[in-house]
């Protein structure tokens, strides 16, 4: 029902478009789904009735976001998840096995220690290690001159981004 | 905050698990079915927090004692109302089931488990940056509520099982305690006040005396209220349904009218003169 008054939003949805995309669980879903095949990606109490704090929250997110986006260059699988139990801040990952995990541990290290002198918190960073994308979704839309292209034999495999 | 705590958890806890017989007279025991909560194995499997050292809740101390005993009696509360409020419903149930088994681990009486109804805050916005006023987007945030409520616990008790609740509290769910304190009555209230004061005279009889003198006082054309209250009850003061001991007889009525003038309506000379006959009070009263 939800899906057929969506044709005109266009909020957190991953469309089908020229060339081949693959789409997480959590990004192939659009938002109505909360809460009913999805889950949060940020969890902290400020959202809550009478609960203060949420703006503080959102802007440190998306540092949060922003840093990691950056500093795991390449490696991230997931969106990273940020838990906030009582003071402690405890960040989710689920990175790719691109680097040496000696590299791994330090990036982690470097992040727990900066982020805790940031916000004046205990900061922990749980990782865990994929070796390909999860993917739930395949999105494939055929380009104009795709019809001219003859069927692969089965021991080709198609140019698919870090697989 | 967390030291007196803890020192409130030893007190009662390493005194249960020697028995309940070495503790002192003056504390209220709670003598759990099972007392070892550590050691039941049914509970390990629901801790909530993987992977944190968070939830330990008796780390060895190594040389801190395990009991501090203090002198002054522990609070008692009549009731601890646990509200636990969060975005997803599935989470509080899983949360109520484990507050409510770590309550009867302990022995603790729970009056009440319930759900107060939940609330949704709705907003509706306008989709676009710049104008489009006809075109909104809409979102809601939803707030579910658990209410646990316990009764007669001690100080020491109420700081063990919250201590044990918070520290396992889930990410995204919040957390109201209110608590009930028993107290004494202060020593000033306890005996009614015309006991002390012998020589005076009991305020019933002389507003007794009053009322049934006086015509009914008109205010401003409106019936006061101190008709109703006379005519009602024969004593100003409920005495027999509160329990206080009942006042002295009342002195004859030659005696009165003097003492009366004299002594309680010393401080409102104008009342007394116009209680009798019609009278506006008005002006008696201090407008």
């Amino acid at each position: 029902m939800a899906a057929l008054l969506c044709r005109q939003n266009w909020a957190a949805r991953v469309r089908v478009s020229k060339g081949k995309k693959l789409v997480t669980y959590e990004a192939a879903h659009p938002p109505h789904y909360i809460a009913h095949r999805k889950g949060w990606l940020s969890q902290h109490t400020s959202n809550l009735d009478s609960e203060e704090g949420a703006a503080e929250r959102l802007v440190e997110d998306v540092f949060i976001r922003r840093f990691l986006h950056g500093t795991f260059v390449g490696l991230l699988a997931q969106e990273p998840v940020l838990k906030r139990r009582a003071n402690v801040l405890i960040i989710c990952l689920v990175l790719f096995q691109n680097i040496a995990p000696a590299k791994i541990y330090f990036l982690a290290a470097y992040t727990e220690t900066l982020f805790s002198h940031f916000y004046k918190c205990p900061v922990k960073l749980e990782f865990q290690t994929v070796s390909s994308m999860l993917v739930y979704k395949y999105l494939c839309a055929p380009g104009p001159h795709d019809w001219m292209k003859k069927p692969l034999p089965s021991s080709a495999s198609w140019n698919f981004p870090r697989l | 905050m967390a030291a007196a705590a803890w020192g409130g958890a030893r007190l009662l806890w390493g005194r249960l698990r020697q028995g309940s017989g070495t503790l002192p007279g003056s504390y209220a025991v709670r003598v759990a079915p099972k007392q070892y909560l550590l050691q039941n194995k049914n509970l390990m499997w629901i801790q909530f927090s993987l992977g944190t050292d968070l939830h330990t809740v008796f780390q060895s101390y190594g040389n801190m004692p395990l009991v501090s005993i203090s002198d002054e009696p522990d609070t008692l509360y009549r009731r601890l109302s646990v509200l636990v409020k969060g975005h997803d419903k599935a989470v509080l149930d899983s949360y109520e089931y484990f507050a409510v088994l770590a309550a009867e681990e302990l022995g603790l009486s729970i009056e009440k488990v319930y759900e107060p109804p939940r609330k949704i805050e709705r907003m509706t916005l306008l989709k676009s940056v710049h104008i489009y006023k006809k075109h909104r987007v809409q979102y809601e945030m939803r707030t579910y509520y658990r209410c646990l409520e316990l009764k007669h616990l001690t100080g020491s008790t109420a700081n063990v099982y919250l201590e044990y609740i918070q520290r396992n509290l889930p990410e995204g769910v919040a957390m109201e305690v209110k608590k009930t304190k028993i107290e004494k009555l202060p020593e000033h209230i306890q005996k009614p006040i015309w006991d002390t004061l012998p020589q005076l005279f009991p305020v019933s009889v002389v507003l007794d005396k009053i009322c049934s003198h006086a015509t009914p006082v008109i205010v401003d054309g409106v019936t006061s209220e101190k008709e109703e209250t006379c005519k009602g009850q024969k004593t100003y003061y409920n005495h027999q349904a509160e329990g206080f001991p009942p006042p002295p007889p009342p002195p004859p009525p030659e005696q009165l009218g003097n003492l009366a003038s004299d002594y309680f309506l010393g401080a409102y000379p104008a009342l007394g003169k116009k209680l009798h006959g019609l009278n506006r009070t008005a002006t008696a009263l201090g407008r």
